[in-house]
């Protein structure tokens, strides 16, 4: 194999492996502008969350809160948190963000058992289903507190990799 | 008289609900003046006529203030009831004219006729039997709007001071009789009720019953109804494990359901020279809790969504154990008159009594 040639093929394999990083790139985190779009939305997602969480916290302190009109409120909240990942678009911010939705989702179930359960229960002081609803409340606000923190992490990852490239 | 649908159409319920909302205070605010000249023992120290005659005429005072509330709070409970009257009347009113309309049928406000309208094109037996359906209806609405209308007119004539609230309630009870609550007894839980139906010549007489042993409150729901505690976290009851990531918290509201018969009775002389029973009867009340998740250490950020419990009847020595749970908050116990008697720690508050400082 003459000089030339060698020299051709190593170009050529430098090339395919640039290419092929920056295809990896490019699938794995998607369009730059998409993705701070994406980020955008997902930190609004999770403000949404938080706004929804204080106001009926609030209701709770100060009029009560009717069961029914709380589960309906909380259906809107889960329906909301839907939208906003529905319109994420970069697939690892995507599939973090449908994971929110999918506790939220949870929590809504076992929030609604506990409504059944407790409804029998004495009015005062701690029963059987609080104990129990307080266990996988727990457990769900774990997995939940991990997947916010994943989401958030990979935005700030990537906002870092955005500065470092445009300096 | 007999009222029109035009009348109907006149009526204000705001303006009803006004007179209740002012009546309600003047009540309230009479009844309080009452019970702090009742507290004021300077009187106490003097002797001779003329504390004597000073402790008459403040027993007459307060026997005016208390008829004088009694009456602002019983109109303000008559026109919140026809508030709701005029309110009921007026949207089966609306109800009607909707179904009336859908038959080409029209109500004449100044006859109470249900006539066809200018749009109705059919048979004569079309409008009779569209007449037919609906006039009962009608009917039924005048005859509701006649009974506010009349509760709403004795309510006036009470504010007149033209009818008294009951048959014998004008009764004067001289003295101090009725002003304490028996031994382990609190005024703010509870109240003499004077049975002026019949008097009796011999104070050894024993009254003729029966007595229902509960009555419901006919006092509006949120009248009856005390303030949150706001969410009280149960980890200081020590009923909670916060080291799971979870403290429940609850918030309590109290409502006030009735009055139950205690079996505590006294005999009171009026002033007419007769004898007439006084009932003790004790202030029943409902509990409801609320309560949420909240998350704790790292998951503080992380709430659950509340849950209401149904409201549960509950006994004093019961909301007192409650209360005692959190040492440091106030739950509020309902007053009947849209106030509340705060409750720290288990305890209801000591009526405040002023202290002599000059000497006899």
């Amino acid at each position: 194999m003459t000089h030339f040639s060698r020299a051709t093929l190593r170009w050529i394999a430098v090339t395919t492996f640039a290419v092929m990083i920056g295809v990896s790139a490019w699938l794995l985190f998607g369009p730059p502008h998409a993705r701070s779009t994406d980020c955008a939305t997902a930190h609004a997602m999770w403000t949404y969350y938080e706004s929804q969480l204080a106001s009926e916290r609030a209701a709770a302190q100060n009029t009560g809160a009717d069961n029914s009109q709380t589960a309906a409120a909380y259906q809107n909240m889960v329906d909301e948190l839907q939208a906003y990942a529905g319109r994420i678009a970069t697939p690892d911010i995507r599939t973090k963000a449908d994971a929110i939705v999918a506790i939220n989702r949870d929590m809504f179930d076992q929030w609604k058992r506990w409504v059944a359960q407790s409804q029998s229960e004495s009015a005062a002081g701690l029963s059987r289903s609080d104990g129990q609803f307080g266990s996988d409340f727990a457990q769900n606000a774990r997995r939940l507190k991990t997947a916010h923190d994943e989401l958030d992490s990979a935005c700030r990852s990537y906002s870092s990799v955005a500065r470092l490239v445009s300096s | 008289m007999t009222l029109t649908v035009a009348d109907i159409d006149r009526w204000s319920a705001d303006a009803v609900r006004t007179v209740f909302h002012a009546a309600g205070a003047r009540g309230r605010a009479t009844l309080e003046t009452s019970r702090q000249l009742s507290s004021l023992s300077v009187f106490d120290t003097w002797e001779g006529a003329t504390a004597e005659a000073r402790r008459h005429t403040n027993a007459s005072i307060r026997q005016d203030l208390d008829n004088h509330g009694n009456e602002s709070l019983a109109v303000a409970q008559a026109t919140g009831k026809a508030a709701d009257g005029i309110e009921h009347a007026q949207s089966e009113l609306r109800a009607l004219r909707h179904d009336a309309a859908e038959l080409h049928m029209t109500i004449d406000p100044a006859t109470n006729k249900v006539v066809p309208n200018s749009t109705f094109n059919g048979p004569p037996m079309a409008a009779f039997i569209a007449e037919d359906q609906l006039q009962p209806r009608l009917n039924t609405i005048l005859a509701e709007a006649n009974a506010v209308d009349q509760e709403l007119a004795t309510a006036i004539n009470m504010a007149d001071g033209d009818i008294s609230l009951a048959p014998g309630h004008g009764v004067p009870i001289p003295g101090n009789q009725l002003d304490n609550p028996p031994a382990g007894r609190n005024a703010a839980t509870g109240q003499w009720e004077l049975d002026t139906s019949r008097g009796y010549d011999d104070p050894n007489a024993v009254p003729q019953g029966p007595y229902p042993p509960w009555r419901p409150t006919a006092i509006p729901e949120k009248l009856a109804t005390g303030p949150s505690t706001g969410l009280l976290t149960t980890d200081k009851t020590g009923l909670s494990d916060t080291a799971d990531g979870f403290d429940l918290q609850q918030g309590y509201k109290l409502r006030l359901t009735g009055t139950q018969l205690t079996g505590i009775t006294k005999m009171v002389q009026g002033a007419d020279g007769k004898w007439y029973q006084a009932r003790w009867l004790e202030d029943t009340y409902e509990m409801q809790t609320t309560k949420v998740m909240q998350g704790t250490g790292d998951l503080g950020g992380i709430t659950g969504y509340p849950i209401t419990m149904p409201w549960k009847p509950m006994s004093l020595n019961e909301i007192m154990n409650t209360s005692a749970m959190y040492p440091d908050k106030t739950f509020y116990l309902p007053d009947g008159c849209g106030g509340s008697v705060p409750i720290v720690d288990g305890k209801l508050p000591t009526p405040t009594v002023p202290i002599m400082t000059a000497p006899h």
